[in-house]
């Protein structure tokens, strides 16, 4: 026996070496074709659900993601240097503002004019064209130019509008002109920014083991094809983010594989503060540091996190339209036939096939 | 020392006096029950999540996700692995004769090996982790743990190859095939995957995870048992042919096995066929291995009742065939459309982890210690009550997460909503922190034994050098 004292080393290396070749490079060859997908591949066309962060949490997407534009102050600046017209419009005054501003700014102009009115009527006075006229005459008599001086709009006055509702004047922004609202987002592209926030999204989904309570495959067997869809297919692992593939082992919630897209962001953001307010009987933890501290807007790792589970299944062109149809797998991926009830079922109405 | 222990002495030819390093082997076992502390705490925390107790704050670094993760990874590599050491120390210089490589490379393991435990714990709880089950060891301490597998190697290769014994008893057969495979098990999961898409890594990922418990636990466990039992009961093992038909078949079936853990997965199903069989031929090893525990048992059966460390590997032993028994049934794939990715899974893993391999180190513990302090134990009673302490909550937990596994995968499969699932779970989930806290006792009871064991036992004095020679002895 002592003389084969270093078998061992041979049969454990050996042994070891032969199951790599039976169960992992065997397997591994048929799919050795497969062309694997980047980040910046999968990135290309952002699903709509990511593209929409930036419309719902504008102030949250600029502070992330942008260097230059990155506060309403920026945002104030750029419209008054690029686009004056856009930045008065936007930020117009109201006749009170004005007079509020010409009795802070030059009281003697404002004496001049309002001498012997009430001040509960000045605001009716200059509604009358004809009465206005008369008390912007006198304003320029005592002070040249305070009118028209009137009208202009700080910077610091635009930012605290800016930060009061950020979403809508960007909005309207975009109606007045499309060229100046992709003019202040023009500093990445959104694919660009997708790719980040996938990478980071995936980092953070397995740092805090999303992956052990959600799975992330659909077995062809067990009623999963019921509850969330066609079986899972090597192609849609063979990207970048599945190195290595997150199946997971547990299911305490819902399978995550192609769940983009079922909820909105405002859901994912409610749900991610306290899911029992959304789900009352969840046992999903509360994440509340993927929020900012009002519990309302995502900052950048809630962004990201959003943006990795709106991505998930947005590869299938149509996830609720038939379970059974196939399309999207390369038909002539033999594998598959043994495994999966190939049946192409005529499309009929589509219903929702999810329960969660 | 003792009359018997210099004819012993004489017999073999070498002194026996300065062969194991005590301190080292003590370290060791302090450092495991240290890791096992955090890990047994992490589990109840989890487990409180789950039931809507949630004890802390809403705290980025103690959300369930990672504390679930200080879980896992502490018992395989904190626990169990730093108490294998300390087994190895033990058990290798006894078998071969020889002492280990160097003194001062067993402290460099213990400090590189807890430091690196310590890294891992903290940079899992940071939220740095890798996608890959039982190995979410952060990418920066993968190549530590490695190196340290290296060094393992070097530190107990030497002596089994410098041995003065004339045969090799089985117990070095499985530890020296557990070097080998530990490294390679370690690169292939850590490394490998992270190197291949999608369904390349896939079966790397099953493999893996089959792999660490199969390769390294396995052996090592066996190992231990192997070792333990016949010096414990001072008989040699009942068949030492039969013990080698388990390691060769250990070795050629367990390989193969890993991708039982992703049925119903895109990997092609002629993997997953070679998968189940081999699952279900393994039983043929399993039954090598309980049957010849059983019949060495058998030669002196009220051993059960006279020692703690007799009765901590036959109920061990017990468990292990319980739970190979259950592996080839639920490795079908008419039982996996029940029980994947329910709790009938952490039921299996829980039985495994702790219910064989935990429990035979209590066993060894429970031997060892008095050698190691030289002192008797302070108190045989509490020592019973942590027995059965484990074991009702092992068994307990193995049962009702067993059951509530089943329920939710047939609630599951009648397209029950996740609210009755998860409704259902509460009482199993409930029930699961009860048995937890049995656990928890009986660990807390071991510590306080140990620690008043060596502050104010009584003097130990039972021969040191027990029948370690007369193992191969079939």
């Amino acid at each position: 026996m002592e003389r084969f004292k270093f078998i061992f080393v041979v049969a454990g290396l050996g042994f070891f070496i032969f199951s790599m070749a039976l169960s992992a490079y065997l397997p591994a060859a048929t799919v050795i074709n497969f062309n694997e997908q980047s980040v910046e591949d999968l990135s290309e066309h952002p699903p709509r659900d990511i593209l929409l962060l930036k419309e719902q949490y504008p102030k949250a997407y600029m502070k992330a993601y942008f260097s230059k534009i990155k506060t309403e102050a920026d945002i104030a600046n750029f419209l008054n240097e690029k686009y004056p017209k856009i930045f008065i419009g936007l930020f117009e005054k109201t006749v009170d503002q004005r007079i509020a501003t010409i009795k802070a700014n030059s009281p003697d102009a404002y004496a001049a004019a309002f001498e012997d009115v009430d001040a509960s009527e000045i605001s009716e006075l200059m509604a009358d064209e004809f009465e206005s006229e008369e008390y912007i005459e006198a304003m320029e008599e005592a002070k040249e130019g305070v009118w028209e001086e009137s009208k202009k709009v700080t910077i610091a006055d635009a930012t605290k509008l800016l930060e009061d509702d950020l979403a809508h004047l960007l909005l309207k922004v975009q109606l007045a002109s499309p060229e100046a609202y992709a003019a202040i987002f023009s500093e990445r592209t959104d694919s660009n920014v997708m790719a980040e926030a996938l990478r980071q999204g995936h980092k953070i989904y397995i740092g805090n083991a999303c992956w052990h309570c959600h799975s992330q495959q659909i077995r062809p067997w067990g009623n999963d094809i019921a509850r969330y869809g066609q079986p899972s297919y090597p192609e849609e692992y063979h990207n970048e983010l599945n190195r290595p593939p997150l199946w997971g082992t547990r299911r305490i919630g819902p399978d995550l594989i192609r769940n983009g897209g079922k909820q909105s962001n405002d859901w994912h953001v409610a749900h991610f503060f306290n899911p029992k307010e959304v789900s009352p009987y969840t046992v999903m933890p509360n994440y509340p540091w993927l929020l900012e501290k009002d519990g309302k807007t995502p900052n950048k790792k809630g962004l990201a996190i959003i943006t990795y589970i709106q991505w998930l299944g947005s590869w299938q062109e149509s996830k609720s339209e038939n379970i059974y149809n196939l399309k999207g797998i390369s038909q002539d991926n033999k594998m598959m036939e043994g495994v999966i009830p190939i049946k192409p079922v005529e499309k009929t109405e589509s219903t929702d096939s999810e329960d969660e | 020392m003792s009359d018997t222990t210099i004819e012993q002495e004489k017999d073999l030819g070498y002194s026996l006096a300065g062969l194991v390093n005590y301190p080292l082997v003590k370290w060791h076992i302090v450092a495991a029950l240290f890791w096992l502390g955090l890990a047994l705490t992490a589990g109840m925390l989890y487990a409180l999540t789950l039931v809507g107790w949630d004890v802390l704050p809403d705290l980025e670094g103690l959300s369930r996700g990672r504390i679930r993760m200080i879980h896992t990874n502490m018992v395989a590599f904190g626990f169990l692995t730093n108490a294998f050491l300390a087994m190895l120390n033990w058990t290798i210089p006894r078998l071969t004769g020889r002492k280990i490589a160097s003194l001062w490379l067993g402290y460099i393991i213990v400090i590189v090996w807890n430091v690196i435990m310590l890294a891992v714990a903290g940079l899992l709880a940071h939220g740095e982790a890798q996608g890959v089950e039982w190995g979410e060891t952060p990418v920066i301490t993968d190549w530590f743990i490695i190196l340290a597998a290296v060094l393992v190697s070097v530190q107990f290769y030497t002596p089994i190859i410098r041995s003065r014994e004339k045969s090799m008893y089985v117990t070095l057969w499985y530890f020296s095939a557990a070097f080998v495979w530990l490294a390679l098990t370690y690169i292939m999961g850590n490394v490998m995957t992270t190197m291949l898409p999608g369904n390349e890594a896939g079966p790397l990922l099953g493999l893996y995870i089959h792999d660490l418990v199969g390769l390294w636990v396995t052996p090592m466990g066996w190992g231990m048992m192997y070792f333990f039992v016949p010096v414990i009961l001072k008989r040699p093992i009942w068949s030492h042919s039969l013990s080698l038909v388990g390691f060769w078949g250990l070795a050629f079936f367990y390989p193969l096995q890993g991708v039982h853990h992703f049925l119903g997965s895109p990997i092609p199903m002629f993997a997953q066929y070679s998968a189940v069989i081999s699952t279900i031929a393994i039983e043929i090893v399993v039954t090598s291995v309980v049957i010849n525990f059983f019949m060495t048992w058998m030669a002196e059966p009220s051993s059960i009742k006279r020692s703690l460390p007799i009765r901590w590997f036959w109920i061990g032993a017990f468990n292990y065939f319980l739970t190979c028994t259950q592996c080839a049934f639920q490795v079908t794939l008419s039982f996996q459309q029940f029980i994947h990715f329910t709790d009938w899974v952490v039921a299996h893993a829980h039985l495994v982890m702790f219910g064989v391999f935990s429990f035979w180190i209590f066993g060894m513990i429970q031997h060892l210690w008095p050698k190691l302090t030289g002192k008797d134990w302070w108190s045989n009673k509490l020592a019973v009550w942590q027995f059965w302490l484990a074991v009702i909550g092992l068994e307990g937990m193995f049962l009702t997460l067993t059951g509530g596994g089943l329920i939710e995968g047939f609630m599951s499969k009648s397209m029950a909503h996740r609210a009755d699932i998860l409704e259902n779970m509460w009482p199993f989930w409930a029930a699961r922190i009860v048995l937890g806290g049995m656990i928890i006792t009986s660990f807390l009871f071991l510590v306080f034994n140990m620690y008043m064991t060596a502050k104010a036992g009584k003097k130990h004095v039972e021969d040191q050098y027990q029948g370690c020679e007369s193992l191969a002895s079939a």
